[in-house]
C-alpha cells in the first residue's frame, strides 16, 4: 500500500521544515509543503493528498477562505484538514471548525500528539470510505436479489412453453431450450453469490462494471 | 538526553528536550536554524512598527510567536503575542515599547540556546 501523503501549509519556512522533519522521523508518512493558500490549492489539484495540516494565519489569506475553497472540491472524509494554531486563536479555531476543518492542533506542536491526531483522522477517513462502499454493496445486493426474483417467474413460464407444439421444430426448440436453461443457470449462480455475502467490492464491479460469474 | 546544568529561564529546556526525544539531530538543526533566522524575524517586526502598518505587525509578530513557541520560550512568546494582538486590534502606538521589552528577552534566548549547544559540544554548521 502506498504511503499516506500529508500536505503542510504554512508561510513560515522555519515551522514547515520543522514539522516536516518531525513527521518524517516519527511516522511512515510522506510530506509535501506549501507556503501559501494558493500553493496549497495548486498542489491539491495536481496530486493526491491524504491530509492537510494548515496554519490558521498566513499573509493575504484567512484560514477559512482556503478551507472553503478546499471543501468545494473535497469533503471532510475525502480530505481531513487539521488547523495548526496558537492558544489565543480560539475564535479563529471555531470559525475554521465551522467552515469544515476536522480538528486543530495548538502550538507549540507536540510532535507525538500531532502524529497521533494525524493517524486517527487518516484511519477515520479510511473507515468512512469503507462504510460508503459497504452501503453501495448492500444496495447492489438488494437490487440483484430483486431482479433475480423478477426474472425467475417469467423464465419458468417460458420454459414451460417449450412443450407447446409451436416449438416442435427441433433446431429452434433446441436453441430456445439451451438459451433459457443458460439464463436459469446464471440466475441460480447470482442467487448463490448474493447468499454468500462475502464478496469483495472488486468482485462486484472490478473494471468491467459487471458481476464476475464463474 | 540529560542535562546537569541549571535550566535557563528564557526557554523550557525540559519541555523542548522531551518534544525532540529521539530526534536530537533535528533539535540541533532547529536551534541552528533559529539562531540564523532570528534577526530576519525581528527585522520584520521592526519594519512593521516603523511603517506603522498594523497588518504587517500582526503577521510578522504571529510568525515570530509561532517560531518561539517551538522552544517553549514563554516570556518572549507572550511579548510577541502582545505585538500580534496590537496589530490585530490596529492599536500600534505602544508597539515600540513592547518591542523594547522583547529585544532583551530574545537576546537572552539567543544566548541560552548557544549555551545549550556548547554544553553538548555542538556547533552550528558555518555558512
Amino acid at each position: 500500500m502506498s504511503k499516506k501523503i500529508i500536505l503542510i501549509v504554512d508561510d513560515s519556512e522555519f515551522d514547515r521544515k520543522l514539522l516536516h522533519g518531525a513527521l518524517t522521523k516519527k511516522s511512515d508518512l510522506d510530506v509535501v509543503e506549501a507556503s501559501s493558500g494558493d500553493q496549497c490549492l495548486q498542489i491539491l489539484s495536481q496530486q493526491r493528498v491524504d491530509l492537510v495540516l494548515m496554519d490558521i494565519m498566513m499573509p493575504g489569506t484567512i484560514g477559512t477562505q482556503v478551507l472553503t475553497k478546499i471543501r468545494e472540491k473535497f469533503n471532510a472524509i475525502e480530505l481531513p484538514i487539521i488547523m495548526v494554531t496558537s492558544k489565543a486563536d480560539a475564535s479563529d479555531v471555531v470559525s475554521c471548525l465551522q467552515t469544515g476543518a476536522n480538528d486543530y492542533i495548538a502550538k507549540p506542536v507536540h510532535f507525538d500528539v500531532a502524529v497521533s491526531r494525524i493517524s486517527t483522522h487518516l484511519k477515520l477517513a479510511e473507515l468512512s470510505q469503507e462504510m460508503s462502499r459497504l452501503k453501495e454493496m448492500a444496495a447492489l445486493d438488494a437490487m440483484v436479489i430483486t431482479y433475480n426474483h423478477q426474472i425467475n417467474n417469467p423464465l419458468a413460464i417460458a420454459l414451460g412453453c417449450l412443450n407447446e407444439p409451436l416449438f416442435v421444430d427441433q433446431v429452434m426448440g433446441e436453441k430456445l431450450t439451451s438459451s433459457l436453461w443458460r439464463i436459469a443457470d446464471i440466475v441460480k449462480k447470482i442467487t448463490v453469490l448474493t447468499e454468500k455475502k462475502e464478496i469483495e467490492y472488486q468482485q462486484y464491479l472490478g473494471t468491467s462494471k459487471m458481476i464476475k460469474i464463474s | 538526553m540529560t542535562d546537569q546544568n541549571l535550566p535557563p529561564l528564557s526557554f523550557d529546556q525540559k519541555a523542548f528536550l522531551s518534544n525532540f526525544q529521539g530526534m536530537e539531530d533535528l533539535a540541533e538543526q532547529t536551534i541552528c536554524s533559529f539562531l540564523t533566522t532570528l534577526p530576519q524575524l525581528v527585522f520584520a517586526v521592526e519594519s512593521a512598527i516603523q511603517n506603522q502598518n498594523p497588518k504587517e505587525l500582526e503577521l510578522s509578530a504571529h510568525t515570530l510567536k509561532g517560531v518561539l513557541s517551538n522552544f517553549f520560550a514563554e516570556p518572549s512568546r507572550l511579548l510577541a503575542w502582545k505585538l500580534e494582538k496590537m496589530g490585530h486590534d490596529q492599536l500600534i502606538q505602544d508597539a515600540s515599547q513592547v518591542l523594547l521589552e522583547l529585544s532583551p528577552e530574545l537576546t537572552r534566548l539567543f544566548e541560552d540556546l548557544k549555551f545549550f549547544m556548547n554544553g553538548r559540544k555542538l556547533e552550528c554548521p558555518k555558512k
